[in-house]
């Protein structure tokens, strides 16, 4: 398959559907217009003849005209009706375009999906995680978040989201069961070209277009029915007849027009099936992945159905035909057929059968080919893979009875563990204190949170204080999985046991800071920092405090302290600022002195960040509250800190 | 203001604005494969942090052939150097060289030790071992993909850059040359059979 050509030709095809279908739309919609002008014509016109020439009028509608129409149709007027037509229909194209445009989690969460933990130790949902990175490196993308949807026993895969940024990738839990990887390979690679080409975008601007004309329609059928009610109840009343014979002329314009529209968006979506299909073949360079693939869907019962009830609505996001449609017309998809063969031109015609149960994982590959080679007759493979399904029995059994225990690192991947680590890293040493603290968190209303952590309390109290960053770090990816409520709670829970001690010490402040700075953004916080300073001047003194601090922190030698100290205020270009006294400052102004450094101009800040570097780095190395205290500053400025991965 | 002075202003509002679009284009391109070799490096250094872990969870089943995870171990340690030697300095050809003779030494001693590591029913069963497998597939997966996006990226820098009418102006713009495409020297170990040896 040449698939560059293959891809050229997908996107021909797709600019010629997008004209023909603006072309329909702007049709349309002159149409409407017109139709809309004559009925305001017919209307006002009558209503300036007299009583004669309105019984002529509803006799024959062809009567005489006081005006003639080439008179009553001024530019201007034209204009306004224009307008407020398409006005009228650019609204409810909006409304649907913005209702649909929620961001791929959203339609993910509809369809039944839920995420894949970033961390998880099933080997199937890690192994298509790897997937998801690799294609994500093959196709030069960022990496989405991958939903699983564990209901469906069809085999199908989803893209979902307008731009590469909140897009996400779904699988059927069936697909899990049955591809191999390099065949997983090839539907994930199918689905980041979609992500890629911008399909999801296209298709939901085809949507909301059509919706627009759909909305023509709704209007002809409540003319329609209002004409029709008024005429009823008095004969006399203007307009009534005109307003029904417009209500029936709309619908068969909307009728007409959702007919079309539909056809040539079923048309588009197939073409971006066979471009997202060279496009796989690009990424992986391995035709063979995902065309058996697509036999394993053609030789599959529950083929690649999906029962969610949204499935409807987004059946143009999937990898095969989700949702079965009677005519190939207004089918999302291209017949199997005709993709296998686009792939692989010699195709013999066969599809790969498979049964209804989990293929194994380690014999996958072997049961695969041996299904391959007698697939033309079925028997034989039920058989060969009744035999399989045999041998995997026992297998399965033991591995669900196997389990091991848990060390602090796999207590970190999950998120409720994960909460109670953090909880234990601000626990105080001073019995009453860690009382109250441990009231605090069972107000949290995190349910079994208290016991989580006391069972946790002595391995996180004996690790060395250096890991305590590591630890963090290690806990982010599961703190990301909570929701934004739980998320809030848990930052108010971490407030109350700072203040519990009623003191606020530096490194509580520290690791505090470290956490919102890596959850925030995760959870739609920003934080809006205003810049103020724009040289360093304005911030000397904040600075001459803050890099105090961290001198003292540094070193217990009095000259020591002293050298770092002008290592950094020199590298800042400070030359005459002198070594703060530890009597001279608090750890409530140092925080107040470290909020204003974060009001600079963003040029500004790497060139602080890396002078508070050289004090820290003064001495050649770096020990654990200087590099707590630098994470921590540098959090709160908003900066990226990447002076850590070289000092360790 | 006369019509043709208005028209022959827009003709040349939208020259520039077509200029200055294949400035951006012949720019974002070459960042897009200046991105994407800084990805290989990125995979090719994880691939070195995963095998001491392979080794050290083999180590405890297999001790009659502590001769092959030495020679992995080994060959490790010499492509992790030449990687740090070609990332300081990767327009020099010898070091990217030596990276890619370290590299098919390491080929061959993991393919090695994949052979051997089947002899070992219980250790291929282990779920430390499966899943380091899966990370290992994964990772070799990621170079070979990291490699094919980087050429694939070069390929429409260079494509772009000799299509009419951007060839006029990349020289112009500071794009004289063709971007070159990343080949590895590894052919040779390709071509070779895993030797098998107990």
């Amino acid at each position: 398959m040449d698939f560059f050509s293959e891809q050229d030709q997908a996107r021909r095809s797709t600019k010629i559907l997008v004209v023909l279908f603006s072309i329909a739309v702007v049709i349309l919609i002159v149409l409407t217009n017109i139709l809309v002008a004559i009925t305001l014509w017919l209307i006002d016109g009558q209503m300036a003849g007299n009583y004669q020439a309105y019984q002529n009028a509803l006799d024959t509608m062809a009567y005489q005209q006081t005006t003639g129409f080439a008179d009553y149709f001024t530019l201007r007027r034209f204009a306004l009706i224009t307008l407020a037509v398409t006005g009228v229909i650019a609204c409810a194209i909006l409304f649907k375009w913005i209702q649909l445009s929620g961001g791929g989690k959203r339609v993910a969460e509809q369809l039944g999906g839920s995420r894949i933990h970033p961390n998880t130790n099933n080997v199937e949902e890690k192994r298509i995680l790897n997937v998801v990175e690799e294609m994500a490196l093959a196709s030069s993308m960022p990496v989405p978040s991958v939903y699983l949807l564990a209901e469906e026993i069809g085999i199908n895969a989803f893209a979902a989201g307008t731009t590469p940024a909140d897009a996400v990738i779904g699988v059927t839990q069936g697909c899990l069961d049955q591809f191999s990887r390099e065949q997983l390979q090839g539907v994930i690679a199918h689905e980041f070209s979609h992500i890629l080409n911008g399909d999801m975008r296209l298709n939901i601007r085809l949507i909301a277009i059509l919706h627009g004309i759909l909305f023509i329609g709704l209007i002809g059928e409540l003319l329609l029915r209002g004409g029709a009610v008024r005429s009823y109840q008095s004969r006399k009343s203007s307009g009534g007849s005109q307003m029904a014979i417009l209500g029936v002329a709309l619908l068969v314009i909307g009728g007409l027009g959702r007919f079309f529209g539909n056809w040539i968006k079923s048309a588009v979506s197939r073409q971006r099936e066979y471009l997202a299909d060279a496009s796989a073949v690009q990424f992986t360079r391995n035709p063979q992945g995902i065309s058996d693939a697509l036999k394993i869907i053609g030789g599959y019962l529950p083929s690649a159905t999906v029962q969610s009830t949204s499935a409807t609505e987004m059946s143009h996001l999937f990898f095969g035909q989700a949702v079965s449609h009677i005519t190939s017309m207004f089918a999302t998809h291209p017949p199997l057929e005709d993709r296998i063969s686009r792939i692989e031109p010699n195709w013999d015609g066969h599809f790969i059968f498979r049964e209804l149960r989990k293929a194994s994982d380690t014999g996958g590959d072997s049961t695969e080919t041996t299904l391959s080679d007698i697939h033309h007759n079925p028997l034989d493979a039920v058989i060969a893979s009744a035999v399989v399904a045999a041998e995997m029995m026992p297998i399965n059994t033991v591995e669900s009875s196997a389990e091991q225990p848990l060390s602090l690192n796999s207590h970190a991947h999950e998120p409720f563990s994960a909460i109670a680590i953090i909880f234990n890293l601000f626990l105080s040493k001073d019995v009453d204190t860690s009382d109250r603290q441990f009231g605090f968190i069972e107000q949290s209303g995190f349910a079994g949170i208290v016991r989580q952590t006391q069972q946790l309390q002595m391995a996180v109290t004996s690790l060395d204080s250096s890991k305590r960053l590591s630890l963090i770090e290690l806990t982010l990816p599961a703190l990301k999985c909570i929701s934004k409520e739980q998320y809030s709670v848990f930052c108010k829970t971490l407030l109350l046991l700072i203040r519990a001690d009623r003191k606020f010490e530096l490194f509580e402040w520290c690791l505090y800071q470290v956490l919102r700075h890596y959850l925030d953004p995760e959870f739609g916080k920003t934080k809006f920092s205003r810049p103020i300073h724009k040289t360093v001047n304005t911030v000397e003194q904040e600075f001459q405090l803050v890099l105090s601090l961290l001198a003292h922190y540094g070193s217990d030698d009095t000259e020591e302290k002293q050298r770092a100290f002008s290592r950094g205020a020199n590298s800042a270009g400070f030359y005459t600022l002198s070594l703060l006294e530890e009597k001279q400052y608090s750890i409530d102004s140092f925080i107040s002195a470290v909020n204003q450094l974060a009001n600079c101009y963003p040029l500004l800040k790497p060139r602080l960040l890396k002078a508070l570097r050289d004090c820290a780095t003064h001495d050649k190395t770096i020990n654990t509250d200087e590099l707590e205290i630098l994470s921590a500053i540098a959090a709160v400025m908003d900066c990226p800190i990447p002076l850590i991965a070289d000092l360790q | 203001m006369d019509l043709s002075l208005i028209i022959f202003l827009v003709i040349v509002v939208a020259a520039i604005f077509y200029i200055v679009s294949i400035y951006n284009q012949l720019v974002t391109l070459k960042n897009r494969y200046q991105n994407a070799f800084s990805q290989i490096e990125v995979q090719l250094k994880r691939r070195y942090d995963l095998i001491p872990n392979l080794v050290e969870t083999a180590k405890g089943y297999m001790n009659h052939e502590r001769e092959t995870m030495e020679a992995v171990i080994n060959a490790r340690n010499e492509a992790l150097t030449g990687l740090k030697n070609a990332a300081s300095n990767p327009s020099d050809p010898a070091a990217i060289q030596q990276l890619a003779g370290a590299e098919g030494a390491l080929q061959g001693a993991l393919s090695k030790f994949n052979v051997v590591v089947e002899a070992y029913p219980e250790l291929k069963a282990n779920e430390n071992m499966m899943q380091l497998t899966e990370e290992l597939t994964t990772t070799e997966n990621r170079v070979a993909f990291s490699r094919q996006a980087f050429n694939d990226a070069v390929t429409a820098f260079n494509t772009y850059r000799q299509t009419f009418p951007p060839v006029f102006f990349a020289a112009k713009f500071g794009h004289p040359d063709d971007a070159s495409l990343l080949e590895f020297d590894d052919s040779p170990q390709i071509q070779a059979a895993p030797t098998v040896s107990f």
